[in-house]
């Protein structure tokens, strides 16, 4: 990964731990930033 | 007169019933991991203490009464400290619950757990396990041995959870200190206080007195049943870091760990709202 071009999203309300969970899991199913920031917005 | 008449009527049909399905006890099975409620210690009036000595079948002996609730079911999935909780007992352990939770004798299931961890594990149950069935989490924050232990109280409350039907539905739900708790929203709060975990943001989803169960409200985010993660169809969990930010900026932390090639994602613990460094700021959608 470089740096300069890291997409950030957002955990919600996730403390750091579970948003390491939720990102885990949904990276066994997609890189796709609108996906991943998706997942957030759901779980 | 008539009002006694009704009465009696309800109370005799009540003790037929109660007669009819006296053997009908729902069956709960407990999936031990250790944690200070397996723990033992040095003297009653010390917290010094060896996690995850006990047994499951030695420790539910002190939870005296829970065999009224539930025919029970034991499976000593691990004997771990929670910190040392990792990827092979996790998918051991999600893997354990599932078959369980398959088996249409089995109405809910218990996993005792150390109090370290207890959140994250709740919360990767909660998106990966598929059911509607209770599935409760809870723990001690006193090793058995000590003073006022936690664990019998704790485990008594747990297995009546996972015996209702209140708490069907409703994802993974931790049980400690005559609180429910959904798995999302809850965390451990303080390190030594029995009342430590709780849902900041949202408050717990009800609480459990000597085993009866009084709801409030319920998780809406979506949890088990209505989500994309399987636990059958999980063999691997890519490596995530979580790097934490503070006064001066995690730059170059934030490289480091970007530029190992088995790091697939990053979790930056930012400052207030979730603030990065100035620099990285902008990069915040």
């Amino acid at each position: 990964m470089d740096i300069d071009k890291l997409m950030f999203n957002t955990s919600d309300s996730l403390n750091s731990e579970k948003a390491r969970v939720l990102l885990r899991l949904i990276l066994t199913k997609t890189n796709e930033y609108d996906k991943i920031k998706k997942a957030f917005d759901t779980y | 007169m008539r009002i006694k008449t009704a009465t009696a009527f309800v109370l005799g049909l009540t003790m037929y019933l109660n007669g009819l399905f006296a053997d009908e006890k729902p069956t709960v099975a407990i999936l031990a991991t250790g944690g200070t409620i397996a723990g033992t210690g040095t003297s009653a009036s010390s917290n010094a203490y060896s996690a995850g000595d006990m047994a499951i079948n030695t420790l539910i002996a002190s939870a005296h009464g829970v065999e009224n609730l539930a025919n029970l079911k034991f499976n000593q999935v691990a004997n771990i400290p929670s910190p040392d909780m990792n990827d092979e007992v996790w998918l051991k352990l999600a893997k354990a619950a599932q078959e369980y939770l398959d088996d249409d004798s089995i109405s809910g299931i218990v996993i005792t757990h150390g109090t370290d961890t207890m959140e994250e594990t709740a919360y990767f149950l909660n998106l990966v396990l598929k059911t509607n069935k209770p599935v409760i989490i809870t723990g001690a924050m006193r090793p058995a041995t000590a003073l006022s232990a936690d664990d019998p109280i704790d485990l008594y409350n747990a297995v009546a959870a996972a015996a209702s039907e209140e708490a069907k539905g409703k994802g993974v739900l931790i049980v400690m200190d005559d609180r429910i708790f959904d798995a999302r929203d809850c965390s451990k709060t303080n390190t030594s206080t029995l009342d430590t975990f709780q849902s900041w943001n949202s408050g717990a989803l009800g609480y459990i007195d000597f085993g009866h169960i009084k709801f409030y409200k319920a998780p809406l985010r979506k949890h088990t049943m209505d989500t994309e993660f399987n636990i059958k169809e999980i063999k691997f969990l890519p490596k995530v870091d979580i790097v934490s930010e503070y006064e001066g900026g995690i730059t170059d932390i934030l490289k480091f760990v970007a530029s190992r090639p088995d790091v697939k994602g990053i979790v930056v613990a930012g400052v207030g709202d979730g603030n990065l460094y100035n620099g990285y700021r902008q990069a915040y959608v």
